[in-house]
């Protein structure tokens, strides 16, 4: 999953680009300016973004209106100081999904982002299921025939991410972008190498097929 | 408020007695002259009647010899004709011969009054008016006296004449006169006290409509007031006005304090974030000794911008409540900007600034804290929005009143339409809002609550070939 941070505080982005990186394996790019993190969310595919109000150059609330005006559905959630009901009101009206203001918990903040993510694609549940295949998002566990998959991070989310575009197919550029910053360009051959490593760790014997390939079009995770 | 009862008696109270009383009092003069004066007329009257029957009598007597059968029914006829319905009593006779009368008693034994020689008419043309007064008869005498031939042509005979009409007639007239005044008396003062409380509730509408608008007013909706009035009597104009500017000096004073409160709680907010996030972040896995060490320096360096933050703010609401005459002592501004000089100048050089300062040798009567931190924060301001290796010029300069202080930085311009904004609290200019820059937007505030404070000011004046010149204007210690 790709998380955009647009916050003027660079540390205290810098410290929940962390966190994010290591809890949930999230590619996190930050922004410290309103203007460039405009920028940045029209022309990458993030599947969230954190974003704070009182930013220099463009206000929080208008990059927000312009996103939605141009049609961008990535959920949003706000991160600011501004803790009056009717700043929270003016925020969740101006297209935001979300709102926490600071001082916040780390771990609160971390469990919102996934919860958003999670239902932009649909899910409510936190445990998505695939045949034999469970995934639970919450626990980061994955469980074949009850028996737990020792998967790195790198191949849990590649698989995160097929799970949670279930039934659609996924191309090797979409599901890269979703799992680096904006360096994606470098890993392009990887993504094949996790594919067939997460193929051989949750079906050895090849009775499933729920990871198909579509030659030139990507992946695709389905029961059948 | 609304229950503290006001026990003395209401104004409106006051003025209705005073005016019911007024009125009493007018009415009453009134009605007692108008009742004098026909009580008087009527009497006068009364003694016009009685003079002119004596008169008639005269002449007949004069004409006529007094025994004549003639004489006796014309003056019955006279006296007839004048009595009306009016009751009549008359006694006629010649001086010292009381047989010689011609009498009627009906009123009263008439003898009984006119027998005192003192009461005497004083000669023989004039007459005396006596009053009756015996218990319920009561009635005016005339007593008139004449002379008239006798039977041998050369004696003269005196005659007396008196006459007695009652008066209960008249009385009764004047009482009825009493009661008529009385009633249109006690009327017109019903009407008169009804009007007048009508009048005091109309005039008091426009008060209880301002009652009224200012029960509504909270310091929740002191935005939403409305001025509009139905229409004031033009006395009211100036305190309705006046009334109208309270609110809204108080509407601004108390939105002030909530844009101070949120951006203050906004501004303390960021570095507890900061600081927060930072100590979780180090506490969310085991670390290296090196990461909690980073953790470490930027905890401490996040405590040290919320302890900046908190001083400041400190400073600022001491200086709301501080008066101009504390702690003020005589300075040597050259002695003062000097010490100023030799403590920045490192910490300016360090990060990549020249300081230039001169100084006059005026002597300020100040509070010496206070106008340090008025020329450091200056500079401060200086050092945060100038290009590095540029140089931050302090100089001073002073006429027999003012002294003048002005710093310049040859940094980016603020625009116009900010440069009165910047010494609001708190304000940062839009394009410096990025933190590196510098500290939450309290430092020109606080410049200026000291400046305005010693009866002085500061300005701003900032473009992009001159930079930027802050110029602190204080008057001067009086000789």
């Amino acid at each position: 999953m790709r998380v955009l941070i647009i916050e003027d505080e660079r540390r205290l982005a810098e410290n929940i680009a962390q966190i994010l990186a290591e809890r949930e394996k999230y590619a996190v790019d930050i922004s410290g300016d309103g203007i460039d993190g405009l920028h940045m969310i029209q022309s990458n595919p993030y599947d969230l973004l954190i974003l704070d109000l009182m930013l220099p150059g463009m206000n929080g609330l208008e990059i927000l209106k312009k996103m939605r005006q141009q049609g961008n559905p990535t959920p949003v959630l706000i991160l600011t100081a501004r803790d009056a009901p009717s700043d929270i009101v003016t925020g969740l009206n101006s297209g935001s999904d979300d709102y926490l203001t600071k001082p916040f918990d780390i771990g609160e903040l971390v469990a919102r982002c996934k919860a958003l993510i999670r239902r932009s694609y649909g899910k409510a549940d936190p445990v998505i299921r695939v045949g034999d295949l469970t995934i639970d998002t919450a626990a980061q566990k994955v469980v074949m025939k009850n028996k737990i998959i020792s998967l790195t991070s790198m191949e849990y989310h590649a698989l995160i991410y097929l799970a949670m575009r279930k039934g659609e197919i996924v191309s090797k550029e979409d599901l890269l972008e979703h799992l680096y910053d904006f360096n994606w360009e470098s890993f392009s051959n990887v993504i094949e190498v996790y594919i067939s490593t997460i193929r051989k760790k949750i079906d050895p014997l090849k009775q499933y097929n729920y990871i198909k390939t579509f030659r030139g079009q990507g992946y695709l995770l389905e029961e059948h | 408020m609304k229950n503290i009862e006001i026990r003395s008696l209401s104004l409106k109270t006051r003025i209705g007695l005073c005016i019911a009383f007024l009125i009493l009092l007018v009415i009453g003069i009134l009605s007692a002259a108008a009742h004098h004066e026909f009580k008087e007329s009527l009497l006068s009257h009364l003694d016009y009647r009685l003079r002119s029957d004596v008169d008639v009598i005269r002449e007949i007597l004069r004409t006529d010899h007094f025994h004549t059968e003639e004489a006796k029914r014309e003056i019955q006829a006279i006296l007839m004709l004048s009595r009306g319905t009016w009751r009549l009593g008359h006694r006629i006779w010649i001086e010292g011969d009381d047989s010689t009368e011609m009498q009627n008693n009906d009123l009263v034994d008439l003898a009984a009054f006119v027998k005192n020689p003192a009461e005497k008419p004083p000669d023989l043309d004039s007459f005396r008016f006596l009053n009756i007064d015996r218990g319920k008869i009561r009635g005016r005498l005339i007593w008139a006296q004449c002379s008239i031939p006798g039977i041998s042509p050369r004696e003269n005979l005196i005659v007396n004449i008196a006459i007695a009409m009652s008066s209960a007639h008249a009385y009764h007239e004047i009482g009825e006169f009493a009661r008529v005044l009385l009633i249109t008396g006690g009327i017109l003062f019903a009407v008169s006290i009804a009007m007048i409380l009508g009048i005091f509730k109309w005039g008091f509408i426009p008060i209880g409509v301002l009652t009224e608008r200012m029960n509504k007013i909270s310091d929740k909706n002191l935005d939403s007031v409305s001025y509009e009035f139905p229409p004031m009597p033009r006395e009211l104009l100036p305190f309705v006005k006046s009334w109208e500017e309270m609110i809204k000096k108080l509407a601004h004073a108390v939105n002030e304090q909530k844009r101070f409160t949120s951006d203050a709680s906004h501004e303390l907010r960021t570095p507890i974030a900061l600081l927060k996030s930072t100590l979780q972040l180090a506490q969310a896995q085991e670390r290296s000794p090196t990461f909690y060490k980073k953790m470490i320096d930027h905890a401490l360096e996040d405590l040290e911008r919320l302890n900046h933050l908190i001083q400041q703010m400190l400073t600022l609401t001491r200086l709301g409540i501080s008066q101009p005459t504390w702690d003020r002592e005589t300075i040597q501004m050259k002695d003062l900007m000097l010490d100023i000089a030799e403590q920045y100048t490192p910490f300016l050089e360090e990060r990549g600034f020249h300081l230039v300062c001169s100084a006059s040798p005026a002597v300020l009567q100040a509070n010496p804290l206070q106008i340090r931190q008025l020329i450091t924060n200056l500079i401060d301001n200086a050092a945060q929005y100038a290009p590095s290796q540029s140089t931050i010029t302090v100089n001073m300069e002073n006429d027999s009143n003012n002294l003048k202080i002005t710093v310049h930085d040859t940094g980016g311009s603020i625009p116009p339409e900010e440069c009165s904004l910047i010494f609001q609290r708190f304000y940062r200019v839009q394009k410096a809002r990025d933190r590196h820059s510098g500290g939450a937007g309290l430092g020109l505030a606080i410049a200026r609550e000291i400046a305005v404070l010693h009866g002085g000011d500061i300005t701003v004046r900032s473009n992009l070939l001159e930079g930027t010149l802050f110029t602190i204007v204080l008057p001067l210690a009086k000789e």
